[in-house]
């Protein structure tokens, strides 16, 4: 103490000796700094300390002069080292540089950065040491937050698991922050839910973990201060305006500060720190909770994302897995190409097609896995072509792969990615062998078919021209009985005419009688070929239907034929409709019907034939009613029959074929003749025709 | 009118030759009468070759009996060829045949006949026959070149 108050005394006494105005001026100016200025003496007790130290131990100058660090209670460490480096510089009379953490009486911690130089005497002797010293809190707190914030991202990279993370990352900013309560709150606005998944708490203080409403966790002034982003800080619960006051003491929050993250405009996340004691926050504890606030909320995403990652790339092996699965249980061939033509998938069905294993063949295109090159390339080019339209192609090729020679009908369709151009050719392709064959094998039936039906055709057109072959040969030889057949006919009649004209006189009775009765033979067999002629007349040809006036016509019959004239029978025409049918043939009909009706006269009775006519629908039929000796029914049918007669020619002269040619030229008309009679009753034969509408 | 120009028969059955001549004598027909038996034959006769080069026995006909039915060449071709030369084309030509084919007749009349006679069945019908001839043929018809001379 003795040398304390000599140092001071000594001071004291430089100071009387020298200017007192200098001195306070002096004391004024290093007062108005922010950093701290003094003075020790030889054994290291302060001669001077300007106001802002003295503030920081809430001491004047004169209770500070002549006291050393232990006597201002400095912490021992760092007395006995501060009185150490104030005597080297004494010894050395060189300045020397530290820093050091130190806690005011008043609790303020601080990091301070001083020097202490030697001041020295007028010969050269270092007579004291003056000291500066600067507080760089701030700047070590922000350093240390740095640290901090450096040692947190370690452990978020390391942690897995969400709630471990958290729980490690709110313990400790809790430490850090001296906190009583860190929450991380989940913000759902649509939902209208805080959820508070995680907390850390110190063991006084209750947990807030928990689903909230909003309005329940946050009052309209934060909720609107969190939608735009802004941190609110609250330094006293108990007198800040916005907060319940009741409410947070029984929390045990007595400040806090909450960091809102907004992204894409949407309010996602917050996290809280609270203290139990009203504290004021300094803006470098604030940004480190902001930065705080970010990082945890980013890694928090990237492990959730990571975890859906997880979980979907899972489903989608499940999926994978499965899709497997059903394509390779198809008999299809299912394959996928990348742009440069090389299989990035093949089923089995595929791979046992190739005979290949999927790690040999996935990578390899179709010329690497053995296709021959025409084929190869023609795949390489409808692949460029499917890449170059984004249309799906379709073709048709025969392989041979391990099930021998198939033919196969393949599609191969663009896959589009997200941004709609083609990622790769995926390709279905099918063996339609089978199906080929049926086809084939139903072509070639049709075909045989056809051929055929064809055969058929030719068949029935060869039969055809035989049958107008010899339909043609019955003609010529219709032909040759007209010609052969009567020019000797001729010949017959011609010389027994020549016989009996010109050598009468060499003749007896016997041979005139004998050339009379050739004649008469040659006359009946004249008249047969000529009925038979006429027959095969009305049955062959084509044959063009007119409409035909019947009653007209009959009359000019009876008009034109001598045998039928009026003097030898009489025809009684009635009003007739207008018929469908051939004249010529209906000629015959008509007096080959006159005819009979005067050959089969009733002896003794004028031949009366009366011609009427009905219609019935489109039917016109014609009778002719005559008054004649009648045909018994059972004959009836005979007598329309080629040669068919009732009685001997020697009582009624003909050659039997009149009435079939009757018959036969109805039917060509399209029509038919029938025949109503009794025995003795006359006969009434009818024709059917076709109505002219 | 013909009068005495010679008249061609064309006709290779001999039976209707033999009742042919005797009808025209008998309906007093006296023009002299040839016979060509075939197709070939008549074309010779017109032309003047072979056995018919001699125009004084064979001379040229004013009118020809033609049947159809003919070997060698038929009757339709004789017509036919001789329908295309200058020399024979005014030469009265008459079907005389036993066919009654409507193809016959018309293709006759179309290559030039200027008649056609089927033969009829009896002798006394044909004898009719050769009188109705005459006297339309021969007396009341005019032919070029013989009735202008």
């Amino acid at each position: 103490m003795v040398a304390v108050t000599s140092h001071a005394a000594a001071f004291r006494e430089e100071r009387s000796l020298q200017n007192e105005k200098e001195f306070w001026i002096r004391d004024v100016t290093l007062s108005c700094i922010k950093d701290f200025a003094y003075i020790f003496d030889r054994s290291g007790r302060f001669i001077y300390a300007n106001k802002p130290l003295l503030d920081l131990w809430g001491l004047t100058l004169a209770e500070a002069v002549g006291k050393n660090f232990f006597d201002l209670n400095y912490p021992m460490d760092l007395a006995t080292k501060l009185q150490r480096q104030i005597q080297q510089v004494f010894d050395s009379a060189e300045a020397l540089s530290d820093e050091t953490p130190y806690t005011s009486p008043a609790g303020h911690w601080g990091c301070y950065e001083y020097i202490f130089s030697p001041v020295f005497a007028k010969d050269g002797t270092v007579e004291a040491v003056a000291g500066s010293t600067r507080d760089i809190s701030a700047r070590k707190r922000v350093e240390r937050n740095l640290a901090f914030l450096a040692s947190i991202g370690q452990d978020l990279a390391h942690l897995g698991g969400v709630d471990e993370m958290m729980q490690i990352i709110g313990a400790k900013i809790g430490a850090y922050l001296n906190l009583s309560l860190c929450t991380f709150v989940e913000i759902n606005e649509k939902e209208d839910e805080a959820v508070v998944n995680h907390d850390w708490h110190r063991e006084d203080v209750p947990s807030l973990v928990g689903v909230y409403r909003l309005a329940e966790y946050l009052t309209e002034d934060y909720q609107r201060a969190g939608r735009a982003g802004e941190i609110f800080v609250v330094r006293d619960t108990k007198i800040d305006p916005r907060t319940d006051s009741k409410r947070f003491t029984e929390l045990k929050i007595g400040s806090f500060v909450c960091v809102p993250l907004v992204r894409d405009g949407q309010w996602r996340f917050m996290l809280c720190v609270h203290r139990s004691e009203a504290y004021d926050w300094p803006e470098d504890e604030i940004d480190l909770i902001r930065e705080m606030t970010l990082r945890v909320w980013l890694q928090l995403e990237r492990v959730r994302a990571e975890n859906a990652l997880i979980r979907s790339t899972e489903a989608s092996e499940k999926q994978r897995r499965l899709y497997n699965t059903i394509l390779s249980s198809s008999p299809d061939l299912l394959y996928v190409f990348d742009l440069h033509h090389r299989f990035t998938y093949a089923n089995e069905a595929l791979l046992k097609t190739w005979g290949q294993t999927w790690e040999n063949a996935i990578g390899k295109n179709c010329l690497e896995l053995g296709y021959e090159p025409w084929h190869a390339q023609m795949h390489d080019r409808e692949i460029d072509q499917v890449v170059a339209t984004k249309k799906p192609i379709r073709g048709e090729v025969p392989f041979t792969g391990t099930n021998g020679r198939r033919i196969y009908d393949y599609i191969f369709a663009p896959v589009f990615d997200s941004n709609g151009e083609v990622e790769a050719i995926s390709g279905t392709t099918r063996d339609v062998t089978e199906r080929k064959q049926i086809e084939k094998a139903s072509r070639e039936n049709e075909e045989r078919f056809r051929t055929l039906a064809k055969n058929l055709e030719e068949i029935v057109q060869q039969r055809t021209a035989k049958l107008q072959e010899i339909v043609m040969e019955l003609e010529a030889f219709s032909y040759s009985i007209s010609h052969d057949m009567r020019s000797p006919l001729r010949a017959m009649q011609g010389y027994v005419e020549a016989l009996l004209k010109d050598h009468k006189a060499s003749l007896n009775a016997e041979a005139a009688h004998y050339l009379q009765r050739i004649n008469r033979g040659a006359g009946r067999l004249e008249l047969l070929v000529r009925d038979v002629l006429a027959y095969s007349k009305v049955a062959k040809g084509d044959l063009q239907l007119k409409s035909v006036h019947v009653e007209k016509l009959i009359l000019e019959i009876v008009q034109s034929y001598d045998h039928l004239a009026a003097s030898r029978m009489s025809v009684h025409v009635q009003s007739i409709p207008m018929v469908m049918g051939h004249e010529g043939l209906l000629t015959q009909v008509i007096s080959n019907i006159l005819a009979n009706a005067l050959k089969f006269a009733r002896p003794g009775l004028f031949p009366v034939v009366t011609v009427s006519a009905e219609t019935l629908g489109n039917q016109v039929v014609i009778s002719f009613s005559d008054n004649g000796i009648g045909i018994a029914p059972k004959d009836h049918e005979e007598i329309f029959k080629i040669f068919g007669r009732v009685y001997p020619e020697k009582q009624y002269e003909g050659t039997g074929i009149g009435l079939a040619i009757v018959k036969k030229a109805c039917e060509r008309m399209g029509g038919s003749v029938g025949v109503q009679s009794e025995l003795g009753e006359g006969s009434r034969f009818f024709i059917n025709l076709t109505k002219v509408l | 009118m013909i009068g005495a120009a010679t008249i061609l028969l064309v006709e290779d059955n001999e039976d209707d030759v033999f009742l042919m001549k005797r009808a025209l004598k008998s309906a007093g027909i006296v023009n002299p009468l040839c016979v060509a038996e075939d197709g070939q034959k008549a074309i010779d006769y017109l032309q003047g070759t072979g056995e018919f080069a001699n125009r004084a026995t064979y001379p040229l006909p004013a009118l020809i009996f033609l049947d159809l039915k003919l070997p060698f060449v038929r009757g339709l071709d004789v017509l036919a060829w001789l329908r295309r030369d200058d020399r024979f084309k005014t030469i009265i030509v008459v079907v005389l045949t036993s066919s009654e084919e409507p193809s016959d007749l018309s293709n006759a009349y179309k290559l030039g006949a200027n008649s056609y006679l089927v033969k009829p069945p009896t002798p006394q019908q044909l004898e009719e026959l050769a009188k109705a001839f005459k006297l339309y043929w021969l007396e009341y018809n005019k032919i070029p070149g013989v009735d202008q001379n």
